[in-house]
């Protein structure tokens, strides 16, 4: 399974999901691939889908504010979801709870 | 030869293309002295921060130690690059949200007890501190 699958938007929503460890190693390719499909296909809301991300590191935190900055270039809502305890602690840690839409 | 239970020490050089690898072994590690469930998440997590760091901005490679002493599991990174200006100072606020990247060094300080850096024109020395608690301690 790719560490990155892109839907097509469905009412309005993409959604992306993201799987197993989103590090420094496959960040450029995973930002490059999330940013790209919200820049071309201008929903009016993302998802990032976290439920089977198992590890995550400050690169990877940052793809995900590359695509909260690329939703809010399209004027799309943007959320993190379903991300498992320990990653949630990370953004929290991060201060990044209220950006992602999980406060 | 040095005492098994107490501080047998493990070394590992690495680069980016064993960083994934490198990060499993520390999690093992951890895990077999005493870490588990968020602490081992956070632990190998700080440790993945500072790997990462020596590799983009280290000289592309490292050395990282494992060793344990006194109830608390440690962990010294090793690289050879130009060093860091006024590393103390380093990752003590969390960037803005907006902000795509600089979030490193302060989230493996959050992540860890204790986090010291030494660093000169020869490279850069990182050493990490976890409590391990060991269930065989009265």
């Amino acid at each position: 399974m790719e560490v990155v699958s892109v839907g097509t938007v469905t009412d309005g929503t993409l959604e992306v999901v993201l799987r197993g460890d989103i590090d420094f190693t496959n960040a450029a390719w995973v930002r490059s691939t999330v940013s790209t499909a919200v820049l071309d296909q201008r929903p009016s809301m993302v998802w990032i889908e976290m439920g089977e991300v198992a590890f995550i590191d400050s690169s990877g935190i940052g793809v995900l504010v590359d695509a909260m900055k690329a939703s809010a270039e399209v004027e799309a809502a943007f959320s993190v979801r379903h991300p498992t305890s320990r990653v949630f602690d990370q953004l929290r840690i991060t201060g990044l709870l209220s950006a992602f839409g999980l406060a | 030869m040095s005492d098994p239970g107490e501080t047998l020490e493990t070394r590992y050089d690495f680069d980016f293309d064993t960083l994934v690898l490198l990060r499993r072994l520390v999690a093992r590690y951890a895990a077999r002295h005493g870490l588990t469930g968020r602490d081992l998440y956070r632990f190998v997590v700080a440790v993945n921060e500072i790997t990462t760091n020596a590799v983009r901005h280290g000289g592309e490679s490292g050395r990282l130690s494992l060793w344990q002493t006194g109830g608390r599991l440690y962990c010294r990174v090793t690289d050879n690059g130009p060093g860091l200006a006024r590393p103390d100072s380093q990752g003590h606020h969390a960037v803005p949200a907006d902000s795509s990247s600089g979030r490193g060094l302060w989230l493996a300080r959050q992540c860890v007890n204790r986090l010291t850096i030494e660093s000169d024109a020869n490279g850069t020395i990182v050493t990490l501190e976890a409590a391990a608690p060991q269930p065989d301690c009265p």
